[in-house]
C-alpha cells in the first residue's frame, strides 16, 4: 500500500528549518527565532496585496530572508556560495507558497463578498 | 621583451620632438633688415587673408584694420595684445619670427559669439616641425607594426588577458573606497553637486548674458565640462555617467526614493518594456550628428544650450515614466551617454567580478534583480558576467546588492575590452564613424582659419543670420542653401565617406589576411572598434586647446555666471591670455600619435581574434595602419600644416 509523502508546504517549511538550524540558529544560539522568516513573509505580503509581478518579488522576497539572516548574524556577507543559494531557495520556496497562499486567500474574501 | 617594445615606442614618440627642437635652434637665418609690413583686416569672424606665409627670421610689422566691430589681435607665443577699433588702422611692434612653425593668430577682444574660433593661421618657413611629424608618422606606423609583428610571432600576447587591479583591495585606500561605493547614498552624494551646476546652467542659459564668453552655459559646459569629460573617458570610462544629472530627476520620481531601496518595488512608472529594435545606439548616434549640425549655434548661444539640456532631462523623466528605473535613457538615447560608452571600451576603469566561477554557481542573481541592499543593475546588464564597459555606467548597484561581495572595481588594461572578443554592432560602427570624422571635421571647421566654412555653418554674417543679432536673424536664401551644403557634408562624411573608405581598406585586410569568403562584413564592423580609442585620443588632442587657450573664461564665469558684472570669488577679471599656446600643437601631436599607436595595437589584437594565425593578422594590420596612418596625417597638418 502506497503511503502519500509529506505536503509540498512541510518539504518547504522542514528544509527552511533545516537551512535556518544550520545557517541562523546555530550562529545565534537559539533555534525559536523567526525573524527573517518574518521579513520576508511581511514582504511577500505587501508585494502581492500591490500586485507586482509574483518572480520577480517572490526573488526579492527569498533575497530578503537571506539579507536578514546576515543581519542577524552581523555580516555583511554570505560565507560560502553554498550557503547563499541555500538560503535563497529555501526562501524562494517559502515566499512562493505564501505567495499563493495569499492569493488564494484574497480570492476567496472577494468571492465571499461578492456573494459567490 | 615587452619593456623593449614600449621604450622604442617612446623613442619614436618623443624623436621627432627632439628633432623639431633641434631644428628650431639650430634653423635660424639672419634676421632682415627692414620689417615686412603685412596687412591684416579683422571682421567678425575671421581675418584677411586666412593663412599668412613668413620666412623664419623675418620681422613683420602687422597693420591690422577692423572692418566690423571692435576685435583684438594675438599671435600665439608672442605676447602681443593690440586692440583695434572699427576703421582704425593699428601698427603692431615689428615682430621678429625666429622659430618655424604654424601659429594661430586670434581675436584677444570678445567680439560675437564665434569670437572663439575667430583664428588665422601664421606659417613660419621653412614648416620643419610639420615635416618632422609628417615623417614621424610614418615611422611610428610601421615602427608599431614591426614591433607587432614580433610579438605575435612569439605567442599573441595581444590575446593574453591579464586581471588587472583590483582597487578595492589596494592597502590603506581600497578598504575606504570599497566603503564609499558601497554606501548607498553614492550616487545621490556624486550627482548633487553636478545637478546644482546644471540648474546654474540652465538658469543661465535662459536668463543670461547671449554672449557666450561671459555665461556660465557656454563657458562652464563647452570649455571645462566638454574637455573633462574626453579626459575623464581617457581615465575613468563612464565615470561621467555616474555623476550625471540628466536622468536624476526620473530615476529619484520612478524610484520614489533619492537613495534608499523602496519596499515594496513598485515604480511609479507605466513600466514598459523597452524595444527590442531600439536596443541599439542608432538613436543617440543620429542626435549627435543632428546636434552638429548646428554646433555653431549650440557652443555659442546659451539660450540655444539651455534648450538642448533642458529637453534632454525631459525626455529623460518621460522615458523613466513610461519604461521604469532601469536607465533607458542613458543607454539608448543620450548622445553623450553613447559616445561615452563606446569610447569606455578602451577604458581601464571598469566594474567586474572578482571571481567568475562564484557567479556562475549563484543562484540569486542578486547584482541583476536586485537586493535589500541595492538595486538590479540600472544598465540591464548581468555585472556578475559582463566583460565589457560599454553599458557599464558605474552605478556601483550591483557592489552593493551582491550578497558575496563579489563584484569589485578594476584598473584593467586599457583596450582588454576590444581585444577580449570581436565585436560586430552595426551601430556603434557608425557611431565610431561620426566620433572620428567629426574630431577631423571640427578641427577643421572650428579651429581652422576658413571663415567660409564657419559661415555656411552658422548661416553667416554674410548671409542675414549672424549669430551676433540671432535674435532677429532671417537668412537669405543664399545663407540656408549653405547651411544646407554645410549639413549634407557633415552628414555624408560620417555616415557614408569615411564608412566607404573604412570599407574598402576593411576589405583588402580582409583579402590579404585569407578572411572567409563572405565574412567581409565582420572583419569591416569588428576592425571599426580600433576607431574606439584612436578617435578619443583625437577628441582629447582637440579638447586640449580649449582648456589651455579658453580656461579664463569658466574662471570668470564662475565669479559672474550671468555675466551681469557680478565678481563673486574675484575672478571675473581675470585676462584671457592662453597657456603655453606656442606648445599647444606639440601636445596635440603627441595624443595623436598615442591614439596612433593603440589604433594599431588594438587593429592587431582584434585581427588575431579574426584571423587566429598571427602571420595573417600582421598583414591585416599592415593594411588598416595605412588607414590610420593616413588620418594621422591629416590631423597633424591640420594642426601643423
Amino acid at each position: 500500500m502506497a503511503t502519500s509523502g509529506p505536503s509540498k508546504l512541510e518539504q518547504i517549511y522542514t528544509q527552511l528549518r533545516k537551512v535556518l538550524r544550520k545557517y541562523y540558529w546555530s550562529r545565534i544560539d537559539s533555534d525559536s527565532d523567526m525573524t527573517p522568516v518574518k521579513e520576508a513573509v511581511k514582504y511577500v505580503e505587501k508585494a502581492c496585496s500591490e500586485g507586482l509581478n509574483k518572480r520577480d518579488e517572490c526573488r526579492y522576497a527569498a533575497l530578503k530572508l537571506l539579507f536578514s539572516v546576515l543581519d542577524m548574524t552581523n555580516r555583511r556577507t554570505v560565507d560560502s556560495v553554498e550557503e547563499m543559494n541555500d538560503i535563497y531557495r529555501a526562501g524562494l520556496d517559502l515566499a512562493t507558497q505564501v505567495w499563493e497562499m495569499y492569493e488564494k486567500v484574497l480570492d476567496s474574501v472577494q468571492k465571499s463578498l461578492r456573494g459567490e | 621583451m615587452r619593456w623593449r617594445r614600449t621604450a622604442l615606442l617612446i623613442v619614436l614618440i618623443i624623436a621627432p620632438i627632439l628633432l623639431t627642437i633641434a631644428a628650431v635652434t639650430t634653423v635660424r637665418t639672419a634676421t632682415s633688415q627692414e620689417p615686412r609690413i603685412i596687412e591684416l583686416i579683422a571682421y567678425q569672424f575671421g581675418w584677411d587673408p586666412e593663412k599668412i606665409t613668413v620666412q623664419v627670421g623675418e620681422t613683420i610689422i602687422f597693420r591690422v584694420t577692423a572692418n566690423d566691430t571692435a576685435h583684438g589681435f594675438y599671435i600665439d607665443g608672442k605676447d602681443i595684445f593690440l586692440d583695434v577699433f572699427p576703421f582704425q588702422v593699428v601698427d603692431t611692434e615689428p615682430i621678429l619670427f625666429d622659430r618655424p612653425g604654424k601659429f594661430k593668430i586670434r581675436c584677444s577682444l570678445p567680439c560675437g559669439p564665434l569670437h572663439p574660433f575667430m583664428v588665422a593661421d601664421l606659417i613660419v618657413e621653412p614648416n620643419y616641425p610639420f615635416y618632422i611629424f609628417i615623417g614621424s608618422t610614418m615611422v611610428l606606423t610601421v615602427g608599431s607594426v614591426l614591433t607587432l609583428q614580433k610579438n605575435s610571432s612569439s605567442g599573441s600576447p595581444m590575446l593574453t588577458q591579464d586581471e588587472g587591479i583590483d582597487l578595492l583591495r589596494l592597502p590603506i585606500i581600497g578598504k575606504a573606497l570599497g566603503r564609499f561605493l558601497r554606501w548607498r547614498g553614492v550616487y545621490f552624494f556624486l550627482v548633487w553637486p553636478s545637478l546644482f551646476i546644471f540648474m546654474i546652467v540652465l538658469l543661465t542659459g535662459f536668463f543670461g548674458n547671449p554672449m557666450g564668453g561671459f555665461n556660465f552655459a557656454i563657458a562652464v559646459v563647452w570649455i571645462l565640462w566638454f574637455a573633462a569629460v574626453e579626459i575623464m573617458i581617457l581615465l575613468g570610462g563612464r565615470i561621467w555617467c555616474a555623476t550625471c544629472p540628466l536622468p536624476a530627476y526620473g530615476l529619484w520620481l520612478t524610484r520614489r526614493r533619492t537613495y534608499s531601496v523602496r519596499e515594496p518595488r513598485n515604480e511609479l512608472s507605466l513600466n514598459k518594456t523597452w524595444p527590442k529594435r531600439l536596443r541599439n545606439i542608432w538613436i543617440p548616434t543620429l542626435t549627435f550628428l543632428g546636434i552638429s549640425l548646428i554646433s555653431p549655434w549650440l557652443v555659442t548661444q546659451p539660450f540655444i544650450s539651455a534648450l538642448l539640456f533642458l529637453t534632454l532631462i525631459i525626455i529623460a523623466f518621460v522615458v523613466h515614466l513610461v519604461f521604469g528605473g532601469e536607465r533607458n535613457f542613458c543607454r539608448y538615447i543620450c548622445p553623450a551617454g553613447a559616445y561615452i560608452g563606446y569610447h569606455s571600451t578602451y577604458a581601464s576603469l571598469s566594474v567586474r567580478s572578482k571571481d567568475k566561477s562564484i557567479c556562475k554557481k549563484c543562484t540569486t542573481k542578486a547584482c541583476m534583480r536586485g537586493s535589500p541592499r541595492g538595486y538590479g543593475c540600472p544598465w540591464k546588464l548581468y555585472p556578475g558576467g559582463n566583460e565589457s564597459n560599454t553599458n557599464c555606467g558605474l552605478d556601483f548597484e550591483c557592489l552593493k546588492s551582491c550578497p558575496m561581495d563579489n563584484m569589485t572595481l578594476k584598473l584593467q588594461k586599457p583596450g582588454k575590452d576590444l581585444t577580449a572578443k570581436v565585436r560586430t554592432n552595426t551601430s556603434e560602427a557608425w557611431m565610431g564613424f561620426v566620433r572620428f570624422s567629426l574630431v577631423i571635421f571640427y578641427e577643421f571647421v572650428l579651429l581652422g582659419p576658413y571663415f567660409w566654412i564657419k559661415d555656411w555653418a552658422s548661416m553667416g554674417v554674410k548671409f542675414g543670420a549672424n549669430l551676433y543679432t540671432a535674435h532677429l536673424l532671417v537668412p537669405t536664401a543664399e545663407g540656408f542653401v549653405n547651411w544646407l551644403k554645410w549639413a549634407a557634408l557633415t552628414a555624408s562624411v560620417p555616415l557614408v565617406i569615411v564608412p566607404a573608405i573604412f570599407f574598402a581598406f576593411s576589405w583588402a585586410a580582409h583579402r590579404v589576411a585569407g578572411g572567409q569568403h563572405g565574412a567581409t562584413k565582420r572583419t569591416f564592423l569588428a576592425m571599426t572598434y580600433t576607431l574606439a580609442p584612436y578617435a578619443l585620443f583625437l577628441w582629447v588632442a582637440f579638447a586640449l586647446p580649449l582648456l589651455f587657450v579658453s580656461w579664463a573664461y569658466p574662471l570668470r564665469a564662475f565669479s559672474d555666471p550671468f555675466g551681469w558684472g557680478w565678481n563673486i570669488f574675484g575672478t571675473a577679471t581675470i585676462p584671457w591670455r592662453p597657456l603655453f599656446p606656442d606648445l599647444i600643437p606639440f601636445v596635440q601631436a603627441v595624443l595623436v600619435f598615442l591614439g596612433l599607436i593603440v589604433a594599431i595595437r588594438i587593429t592587431h589584437g582584434i585581427a588575431l581574434r579574426l584571423f587566429k594565425a598571427p602571420k595573417n593578422a600582421t598583414r591585416a594590420t599592415y593594411i588598416m595602419s595605412i588607414f590610420h596612418m593616413a588620418s594621422t596625417m591629416v590631423f597633424i597638418w591640420l594642426l601643423m600644416g
